[in-house]
């Protein structure tokens, strides 16, 4: 999907002159600061939320936000922040595994076919190609409609639109690394081939992938999200914030906030992992050419 | 470019088949039973009788024989849900996506590659700073708060613009051409339902519209930008050409390249996000139609719109690939 274009939207966006020493500390804050509070939000969400996020309170259903209810109640009455609050841990980790799991397979069938080649590799860059011939969403919103929707399903069907980008990218690594000398010099040695890829050439190619990976954090969610908003993910009373939005979309036009607030969630978070990814590509791979 | 175009196209036709193996996967040995869809809760006996009549009780090297060859002969199957033929469907419901998404494509274009080249043109200036970090924002802004933004505002609020279906339901549809109600309408000079269909479009074009903006304005700023300091730039000032002339004739020329070829994939974001828009929208395209399809766990709908997404993604590639040729003349496909 648009997952490398994201990235380098927020690169143009925060390519702000170069840090300034004294400054740097501030900059630096205002990158990681979110991120420290997304993730206590995150694990401790249900503790520091003001109110039970499953207490149904129907005298006070559909509130608009107020001084008590800062983000508003929704049908039964439950506090939307709370439930935002306690959302970010169904939703936030759902992602680091889609990325990993997508990321696992991706460099297992690129490490394959790059260092194999030959027929092994066409038969495996085609079959990347006949997944990346759908948009993402369009071939996830068919699987998780085949396989039932539910927030595992979801999971299921985004890993399986995700990891043709990073066998592809890794693919291109190994090619370019199994012909350097130090890879040589091992194979002239009798070192066996696991231990060539294994000790050789996935730690040299793991780099640019893992970055790319970091970047994808905001589209993950984004499609996460989307998923659970056409109802086909995270099914309610969950708090994950796609489920949110899918049982907000009813009352979009009376109560905004229901969708509104989750929707902010998932705008924030997104964010932060778009401007936390750029930082670590800045950082890691200030040498590296681009990618 | 001959080679090359019998290459290319040959492996789109192995890729397309390709295609067509993973959506029968997906139709048949996933536990979506499309037989017991179809029948709802009816008794033991209908749901055998539908399951033959289906053809899911042949071995499945027969089924994917009768899928393929539908496929060929343009059967996409039946909809129990509209009682007709799922191709009949598609008919009514692809034009409504393709019409949303060029829309789409061509305002993101028109507002993008402006905005580009004046933030390149003005680097640092007060415009780009503006337009990066909005950028930044529209690309993290999930398509349904967009939307719901825009329906508050432009609906709920001011009252301006509809937010369901493609036309007003006391026009109905225009004389069907395309399909596609805004154009149909201005072939046949009807006024009232352009203007309908037109207002009915603005909001989900828009909405879809938007993060392609922000991605086309940033990658021409970026590609212009590195342009603007090639040697010929300089050359080009050095003769005293006007800045004007540099920056269009010179510069953005070449900066248009890597948009060409990002713009295939492009699309595929779009019509991934068009099928979102659609549902927010409620505007009755192959998106709205697949969902429906989910809900009522009928599988021939959702596998044939998945099929030609795909299809015309691909297509899409391919025409840009080629256009690629024409319009760089050093570009030589051996």
């Amino acid at each position: 999907m648009s997952l490398s274009i994201h990235a380098s939207v927020t690169r143009s966006a925060l390519a702000l002159p170069a840090t300034a020493g004294g400054l740097a500390w501030l900059r630096a804050g205002i990158v990681w600061l979110p991120l420290v509070i997304l993730l206590v939000v995150t694990v401790a969400g249900r503790a520091l939320a003001p109110y039970d996020p499953d207490a149904v309170l129907v005298t006070d259903r559909l509130q608009p936000p107020s001084l008590m209810h800062p983000m508003g109640t929704d049908p039964l009455g439950r506090d939307v922040l709370s439930r935002v609050m306690t959302g970010a841990r169904n939703t936030v980790p759902n992602v680091f595994f889609i990325l990993i799991s997508a990321l696992t397979i991706g460099v297992l069938m690129g490490v394959v076919a790059g260092y194999a080649g030959g027929k092994i590799d066409t038969v495996l860059m085609r079959i990347t190609d006949v997944f990346l011939a759908f948009p993402a969403l369009v071939l996830a919103l068919a699987i998780v409609g085949m396989l039932g929707a539910n927030v595992r399903n979801a999971i299921i069907a985004i890993i399986i639109v995700w990891w043709p980008w990073y066998a592809r990218l890794v693919r291109g690594q190994v090619l370019s690394i199994k012909n350097e000398l130090y890879v040589d010099a091992a194979r002239s040695l009798g070192c066996p081939a696991h231990r060539i890829l294994l000790h050789h050439v996935l730690p040299n190619s793991m780099a640019p992938v893992g970055v790319q990976a970091l970047l994808d954090i905001g589209a993950a969610l984004l499609t996460t999200a989307a998923l659970g908003y056409l109802g086909v993910g995270a099914q309610p009373p969950s708090s994950e914030w796609g489920a949110m939005l899918a049982q907000g979309r009813q009352f979009f036009l009376d109560a905004w906030w229901l969708t509104g607030f989750p929707g902010l969630a998932i705008f924030v978070t997104v964010l932060i992992f778009n401007g936390a990814g750029e930082r670590l590509r800045a950082k890691t791979l200030s040498g590296w050419s681009r990618i | 470019m001959l080679a090359y175009l019998v290459r290319r196209i040959a492996s789109l036709v192995l890729v397309l088949a390709g295609i067509c193996v993973l959506t029968f996967v997906l139709s048949r040995v996933l536990p979506a039973d499309p037989a017991r869809g179809a029948v709802g809760k009816a008794g033991a006996e209908q749901y055998a009788a539908m399951r033959e009549r289906m053809g899911l009780d042949r071995p499945i090297p027969e089924q994917f024989w009768r899928y393929a060859s539908g496929l060929v002969h343009g059967d996409l199957g039946y909809s129990y849900a509209s009682r007709r033929p799922v191709a009949e469907d598609i008919g009514d419901y692809f034009p409504a996506t393709f019409e949303l998404t060029i829309a789409s494509l061509l305002l993101a274009i028109a507002a993008g590659a402006p905005l580009g080249v004046l933030s390149a043109a003005h680097r640092g200036g007060w415009l780009d700073r503006a337009a990066g970090w909005s950028a930044l924002a529209s690309v993290a802004l999930p398509l349904f708060v967009i939307g719901l933004a825009f329906q508050v505002i432009f609906y709920k609020t001011l009252g301006w613009l509809p937010v369901a279906g493609r036309i007003s339901p006391e026009l109905g549809a225009p004389a069907r051409l395309t399909g596609m109600f805004t154009v149909d309408s201005l072939l046949y000079r009807d006024g009232p339902r352009f203007g309908s269909s037109l207002k009915h479009l603005v909001l989900p074009a828009v909405t879809l519209a938007l993060p392609l903006t922000a991605i086309i304005s940033r990658m021409i700023r970026s590609s212009m930008l590195e342009a603007l300091a090639k040697d010929y730039v300089r050359t080009a000032r050095g003769k005293g050409i006007s800045e004007q002339r540099v920056i269009y004739r010179h510069a953005l020329r070449n900066a248009m390249l890597p948009v060409v070829t990002s713009l295939g994939m492009l699309f595929g974001a779009l019509l991934g996000g068009a099928f979102l828009v659609e549902v927010v929208y409620t505007f009755p395209g192959l998106g709205l139609y697949v969902l429906n399809s989910i809900l009522r766990a009928e599988t021939a709908p959702i596998v044939s719109a998945t099929l030609l997404v795909a299809a015309l993604y691909m297509l899409t590639n391919l025409a840009v690939d080629i256009a690629y040729v024409f319009i760089d003349p050093r570009i030589r496909y051996a």
